[in-house]
């Protein structure tokens, strides 16, 4: 597909008016991208199991990606209660605290477990 | 392979210069993308077809276990867009990364800063390097 066959793509598929924060796991990729908001932004790796996502213009953290969730998710539901098989999104940060050294890349993760929470965000399970 | 909605035609990993293979996205992510109004990540897959056209260095692995035959295509799109119509120059010192299975689905893209010391390369990849435009 050339550049204009995606701008075709696009305007085919209008995307929702308004953003809403999501998360989608990969399972080929091993890895759970969030966004909260939908800002332009770019990526800066924090640790090696998880990468920010800043907004271009104010450098705000407006989403993550975690690499190598599949083990954490596999622990998950044997020390959590889970509803209908969805994942509280705020317990899968606060899960990697203690990989992440320093207290600025603490804080990085509170910021997105309380995120997380307000915008009442839940892991569920992928459709094969 | 997952069905995709769209495709391109990327250098191929295995003969950059000599070959291209067929990468594409997944059908079920730009769903995700376009139900949730994620603008900007929906525009900038003009800049995931103009990193296919014009790409700049590949790096294979994920700098992590089990993805030692994914891939990263490199490239420095004319622009930036936050959305299908609002298009702005790129961000300064940065790079257009893509993150390529091995089945070639496409499974993220983004600008990240480039390493002073390579100008082909972004900041903190822990893959090979295996080709550059320069090469």
């Amino acid at each position: 597909m050339d550049i204009d066959g995606v701008a075709q793509l696009l305007r085919d598929n209008p995307a929702a008016e308004e953003f809403r924060p999501y998360c989608h796991l990969s399972p080929e990729a091993d890895a759970l991208t969030v966004y909260f908001k939908g800002d332009a932004d770019f990526s800066k790796r924090l640790t090696d199991s998880i990468t920010l996502f800043l907004a271009i213009d104010t450098h705000e953290v407006v989403g993550c990606r975690i690499k190598g969730i599949r083990s954490i998710l596999d622990d998950l539901p044997n020390f959590l209660r889970v509803q209908h098989g969805a994942i509280d999104l705020s317990v899968v940060f606060l899960s990697f605290r203690s990989a992440v050294d320093g207290e600025e890349g603490r804080r990085t993760l509170n910021a997105m477990a309380r995120a997380a929470q307000s915008h009442q965000m839940t892991l569920e399970p992928v459709e094969a | 392979m997952l069905r995709w909605i769209c495709e391109f035609d990327a250098r191929s990993p295995r003969d950059p210069d000599h070959a291209t293979w067929k990468v594409g996205i997944q059908e079920r992510y730009f769903r995700v993308l376009q139900r949730q109004g994620h603008l900007a990540a929906l525009a900038r897959i003009i800049c995931v077809g103009q990193t296919f056209e014009s790409t700049l260095a590949i790096i294979q692995g994920w700098g992590r276990p089990d993805k030692e035959d994914c891939h990263v295509y490199v490239g420095r799109p004319p622009a930036d867009f936050r959305s299908a119509t609002i298009q702005l120059p790129p961000p300064r010192d940065q790079l257009f990364v893509v993150f390529v299975l091995p089945d070639g689905t496409i499974d993220h893209w983004n600008w990240r800063p480039r390493q002073t010391a390579q100008e082909f390369v972004p900041e903190d990849m822990k893959g090979d390097l295996i080709w550059t435009s320069t090469a």
